[in-house]
């Protein structure tokens, strides 16, 4: 308010005039035209000078008030945005996890068909002269060591499904723990 | 007399009066904390400077935006100037706003209803 009340130094003093014109002034004397004629005059002056910053105020205030409204539009705008992004990021983060695991998955299958041909080399080349040598010295029928060398394939076979899933859940859990590993990091090197 | 020139900040304006040209201008933003701190020096020049002014002023104001008290210092200063009317000398007041700036425009229109002097509105 000390501001304002500094720029209207001049009304100031010559409202403090009037005043002193009027201490002197008795009852019944009347003040003179010249004293009257100079208070209009600054009267005048002070009206107009009110009128014209009583405009200027009320169209910064305006301008003030559309200058809000543009903030609050805008800053509407930019929460939806955000929102919007939030969803993307979150899709994006799904897409992105369905994919690791897609990729996992197939690398469980390729470990899995490796294991197979493996076993498989093993009962061609291990397993089965060791059945039939067996059979031999026991002196079981021909059929009997079929449907048992048949029966230890179909073992591995069925196996095969089981195993799968053991190496594919193990890859899971161990790109699971390198990504909360990796964030863990990502946190300490942001706080430090 | 000697010329006053003030660079702008981000509250108070650029202000060029040269004596010797008869040009005064006052650009800028006009939001001071203070305005009669800011503007006192300017009163005191122009009071000198009507005692003795050129044959010709110029005075420009182009301003792009000010506070209420900067308006009544401009006022107070436009009054000041109405003084050389009374004189020979040829007063030029020129009232710049950017084109599409309807409250610029019309606080100039204010300005010249109120000033006994010949204000230009002149779009930038």
């Amino acid at each position: 308010m000390a501001n304002s009340s500094n720029v209207f130094t001049r009304e100031l003093k010559a409202l403090n005039q009037a005043k002193e014109i009027l201490e002197k002034t008795g009852e019944s004397d009347s003040v003179s035209r010249q004293d009257f004629e100079e208070l209009c005059k600054h009267y005048e002056s002070l009206l107009g000078d009110t009128r014209v910053i009583t405009n200027i105020s009320d169209r910064l205030q305006n301008k003030l008030n559309r200058a809000n409204d543009t903030l609050s539009e805008r800053s509407e705008e930019v929460k939806r945005f955000n929102t919007q992004l939030n969803e993307q990021n979150l899709l994006l983060q799904n897409t992105i996890d369905e994919l690791t695991k897609t990729r996992l998955s197939r690398r469980a299958a390729t470990i899995t068909i490796i294991a197979a041909m493996l076993l498989f080399i093993l009962s061609e080349g291990l397993l089965e002269p060791f059945i039939e040598a067996q059979a031999q010295k026991s002196e079981l029928p021909p059929t009997y060591v079929s449907w048992i060398s048949f029966g230890f394939k179909g073992l591995i076979a069925l196996l095969l499904k089981p195993i799968e899933y053991l190496i594919d859940r193990y890859l899971q859990r161990e790109a699971i723990r390198n990504q909360e590993q990796q964030e863990t990091a990502q946190e300490m090197q942001e706080t430090a | 007399m000697e010329n006053i020139v003030l660079d702008g900040t981000g509250r108070t304006p650029y202000v060029s009066f040269d004596s010797q040209a008869g040009k005064l201008e006052i650009s800028g933003r006009s939001i001071p904390e203070n305005s009669i701190t800011f503007y006192k020096p300017l009163f005191d020049w122009v009071d000198n400077y009507v005692q003795s002014p050129k044959d010709n002023t110029t005075v420009i104001f182009n301003l792009e935006y000010f506070n209420t008290s900067s308006s009544k210092c401009i006022l107070d200063l436009l009054r000041k100037l109405e003084t050389l009317k009374d004189t020979n000398n040829a007063t030029e007041i020129k009232w710049y706003f950017d084109e599409g700036d309807e409250d610029m425009e019309e606080s100039g229109n204010d300005f010249k209803s109120l000033i006994n002097l010949d204000i230009e509105l002149v779009m930038k």
